[in-house]
């Protein structure tokens, strides 16, 4: 019995250090489902899950992470098809994993790199991209926003200025 | 003396005692794996990415922490041992109560070490696997350790052969020259180092379409070292037939 709790308490201690670690890192170890790492752990969170809407071509709940002025008009297939300069439907998402998640000094601002593993169907080739999000929020207390939309909408030039 | 299987207990009790007793230098120990994982991660965060290189320099370093935490603790205490031994002392069941601990100190040391790296980079490849890769090469680390510390006369001895086995580990690699220029002996050579195997889960893992075969040969191939290096330290240590002349 004395050995049985002994065990217990062990493998407790072993649990809480390892959680108390996944916390302070930011989600960069496994979190085991808890909400846990904080405003990093909350990006990993959130550019996981925009990945997976991605895999599985939910392209509205896709848009649901950026501003909600925004999420109307955002045009996440487009938006595919800069990224990985390949079609949408030519595409199959079969691998990601966050490499690394920041917030600027001033916690206002934060980039997710991720790395994904594509298939183009096209021509059955699997390959690698690196993809960094861009988020931003107005005060601490406000929600993350991604700027996928900001960073890789295709800009007019500006005629006034000299190229 | 007891029964062999109660003497590796035992031994591995008072070892475990004798590391506890100098909680200084297993602080030390311990410390070294995330200082060398901080130093991986400020290098190669500096290009947000790992590489083949940091791979190679993981596995070094898991072999390095085998073989240095191994290779005095067999010749320090030659003298107790041979007095032991008069007294039915188990050669095999003291050097299996070396590996059984020198072992857990290496795998918490290859946790801490992967551990410090992914926290600021993510590796390719399961992490699981990885550390599996690194405390592969950690126990073929003490096992080359134990080895040396078998065969050595002095504790200074011992030491100084550890740089002469680790230098060939990155001259027979593809770190020195790609693996298409190898010679046939290079080749040959390379294969009978540990690193080479731990590198290759690591690269298999990592690459875009793994072939898990391979990563199961290479730690098998891991596991088949540590084997007979720990054995090649258990003959070394047999009680040698005096000659009377």
């Amino acid at each position: 019995m004395k050995k049985a709790v002994t065990a217990l308490l062990v493998l407790s201690l072993l649990l809480g250090g390892y959680l108390t670690v996944a916390h302070i890192s930011g989600g960069a170890f496994s979190t085991l489902g808890l909400l846990l790492g904080g405003d990093r752990g909350e990006l990993r969170r959130v550019a996981l899950q925009f990945l997976e809407d991605i895999q599985f071509k939910d392209f509205q709940s896709a848009a649901s992470y950026h501003a909600p002025e925004l999420r109307e008009n955002v045009d996440i297939p487009f938006l595919i098809q800069r990224l990985f300069t390949v079609r949408p439907e030519a595409l199959d998402i079969m691998d990601y994993e966050v490499v690394f998640a920041e917030v600027d000094s001033g916690g206002l601002r934060a980039r997710v790199k991720l790395r994904v593993k594509v298939k183009l169907l096209l021509n059955a080739l699997i390959n690698e991209r690196e993809v960094i999000l861009y988020f931003e929020r107005d005060s601490v207390d406000d929600p993350w926003y991604m700027k996928l939309e900001d960073s890789l909408r295709q800009l007019a030039p500006d005629t006034a200025k000299k190229s | 003396m007891s029964t062999p299987r109660r003497q590796s207990h035992v031994l591995a009790a008072r070892y475990w005692d004798c590391l506890l007793g100098d909680l200084g230098s297993l602080f030390l120990i311990l410390a070294q794996a995330p200082l060398i994982g901080w130093l991986c991660a400020v290098v190669w965060g500096s290009i947000e990415s790992d590489t083949p290189g940091l791979y190679f320099v993981l596995c070094l370093s898991a072999l390095w922490f085998g073989c240095i935490n191994a290779c005095r603790e067999i010749v320090k205490e030659r003298a107790i041992l041979e007095r032991e031994r008069l007294f039915g002392l188990s050669t095999r069941d003291y050097v299996i109560s070396k590996v059984w601990v020198l072992a857990a100190l290496g795998a918490v040391q290859v946790v801490l070490l992967q551990g410090t790296v992914e926290w600021h980079l993510q590796l390719r490849g399961p992490m699981l696997l990885e550390l599996l890769a690194l405390f592969g090469a950690s126990v073929a680390g003490t096992g080359l350790g134990l080895l040396v510390s078998a065969l050595a006369t002095t504790q200074e001895r011992a030491v100084f052969a550890v740089p002469l086995l680790l230098l060939p580990q990155i001259l027979f690699s593809e770190l020195a020259i790609p693996s298409n220029l190898y010679s046939d002996v290079v080749g040959t050579v390379e294969k009978i180092m540990p690193v080479h195997w731990a590198f290759r889960v690591f690269e298999e893992s990592a690459a875009l379409e793994p072939r898990w075969h391979m990563v199961a040969l290479s730690l098998g191939v891991l596991m088949a070292m540590c084997t007979v290096l720990v054995g090649a330290a258990m003959v070394s240590l047999l009680p040698r037939r005096e000659v009377v002349t």
